[in-house]
């Protein structure tokens, strides 16, 4: 990276007004989940699992690299609702599969497997129902999700082995 | 001229995908995934236009901002809070691309941390409106 790594006091104060806009953000926006869930939200979980499971195929058996593999995966799954659009679950599916494909993305020097992105692709799906009525509207809620879904299987992963 | 390169992508990722997906109604999965694919696709079929740096990092700036573009013009009104939220995006990148290198949802997480502090921007401007 270019400025990562440098010693530069104007990084740390620049990533230091972020984090009190950030924390600012907090105090005023966020109010308590008051999440319904649905029998049918389980099936958005195996979809998020799935859009992992693809995205990572596409970046390592085809080769596609992470931004393409997403890519095509959210691009395919974004038609879904063309399909029938009085269905509410075909409405919902394109957001888990793209959620999904974030988590896919991850390396293989970290995923180690399909089983790690299938497990992270489902903690992912999880935590999206969990959190559906939560900044709902606001851009990066899915990556944060799906970031969420990977930490958490990367730290299972480590207290195992 | 790297860094103004990585900046600006960061805006156009943002701005382009808020009005596909706002102006042109396609819907935040379509718009961000279709600025991806292009981004993707171009630096894949002609990685030899720019250099290795550019080649490997434009196309993650850009779908990295193009989360910021989902948010819905119903909640995010102003333009510029997701002008500069991308432009945010593309200095914390920048400035931390390399800490959670190769998780997945990485590009995600910091597209919402620009987003939310550019956007806390509003409290303290209408405060000093007031």
């Amino acid at each position: 990276m270019i400025i990562e790594n440098k010693p530069h006091p104007y990084s740390i104060l620049i990533l230091f007004t972020i984090a009190l806009f950030l924390g600012l953000f907090y105090i005023n926006k966020i109010k308590p989940d008051r999440s319904r869930f649905k029998k049918i939200d389980l099936l958005l979980v195996l979809f998020t699992s799935l859009g992992a499971a693809v995205t990572y195929w596409l970046n390592i058996e085809l080769n596609l690299g992470a931004v393409l593999s997403a890519g095509i995966t959210g691009l395919l799954s974004s038609f879904l609702p063309y399909i029938n659009r009085k269905s509410d679950i075909l409405r919902e599916l394109p957001v888990a599969i793209y959620c999904g494909s974030f988590a896919g993305m991850t390396a293989p020097f970290i995923a180690k497997g399909y089983s790690f992105i299938i497990l992270a692709g489902l903690f992912s799906g999880l935590l999206l129902i969990f959190s559906k009525e939560t900044l709902q509207g606001y851009g990066g809620k899915l990556g944060t999700i799906a970031f969420g879904g990977v930490l958490l299987m990367s730290v299972i992963a480590f207290l195992i082995y | 001229m790297e860094i103004a390169i990585v900046l600006i992508s960061g805006i156009f990722g943002a701005l382009a995908t808020f009005y596909l997906n706002n102006q042109l109604q396609l819907g935040g999965v379509m718009a961000s995934a279709g600025i991806s694919v292009v981004a993707g696709g171009l630096f894949y079929i002609f990685p030899e236009v720019l250099n290795n740096y550019l080649t490997t990092n434009i196309p993650m700036v850009i779908m990295g901002a193009s989360f910021i573009g989902m948010a819905t013009s119903r909640i995010i009104k102003q333009n510029w809070i997701i002008g500069l939220s991308g432009l945010a995006f593309s200095v914390i990148f920048l400035l931390t691309g390399s800490y959670f290198e190769g998780f997945g949802g990485s590009l995600g997480t910091t597209a919402a941390i620009s987003l939310f502090s550019v956007y806390s921007l509003k409290y303290l401007l209408s405060g000093i409106s007031k």
